[in-house]
């Protein structure tokens, strides 16, 4: 969550400037978000390298039951969040005339955000139970 | 959140050449994580992982997990 937080703020903090003014490409825009996923795999690779060497014994072990309804949980209530966020991006970009990278770039705020709603959920159902 | 569903796992475990919560989770198919959650009642098992783990302590259901109605 940390690592996907870092990176997207980054590339958001990188691009909302040059969005706004309208000075960024739609090419400029699509090399900024290859890197910032090119980024995004490798920290991921690393840090999950990282957790199965320290954690050698439950690494590879399968999602339980618990695990799984944890999941479902989350996504039912991210599910909701990225519905919302959707309708909110559509509603905008049909009353304002805004460029197709500002609505992609919306867009993919609200992944970001339903991804980071996701595990903030998925960490208050395994801490706090239910 | 504190559930209906109470369980004696803890006490059975000790019962049982006290078991780890480890050797249980592997007996049961469950992670050591989930195990600890069900014995501090944070979370209420599946009925075929509440069966296992009467059948690793062989003993029946009502003795590991007791439920009691909201007042």
């Amino acid at each position: 969550m940390i690592i996907m937080m870092v990176v997207w703020f980054n590339y958001f903090v990188r691009i909302q400037p040059k969005m706004l003014d309208g000075t960024i490409s739609r090419g400029a825009s699509i090399g900024l978000f290859i890197g910032a996923v090119v980024v995004l795999i490798i920290l991921e690779v690393v840090v999950h390298i990282f957790l199965a060497m320290t954690n050698a014994k439950t690494a590879d072990k399968a999602a339980d039951e618990r695990d799984k309804i944890i999941k479902c949980k989350a996504g039912n209530i991210s599910g909701w969040v990225l519905a919302v966020l959707v309708v909110m991006v559509g509603s905008y970009a049909i009353q304002q005339d805004v460029s197709s990278v500002l609505i992609a770039n919306l867009l993919l705020l609200s992944l970001v955000l339903t991804q980071c709603v996701d595990y903030a959920m998925a960490l208050f159902y395994y801490r706090r139970g239910w | 959140m504190p559930n209906t569903i109470s369980n004696d796992i803890r006490r059975l475990r000790f019962a049982h050449d006290e078991m780890t919560q480890q050797a249980l989770a592997d007996a049961i198919g469950l992670t050591r994580q989930t195990v600890i959650a069900i014995e501090k009642n944070r979370y209420s098992p599946s009925l075929e992982a509440a069966f296992k783990i009467a059948e690793v302590f062989d003993v029946p259901l009502d003795e590991v997990f007791q439920y009691r109605k909201k007042a």
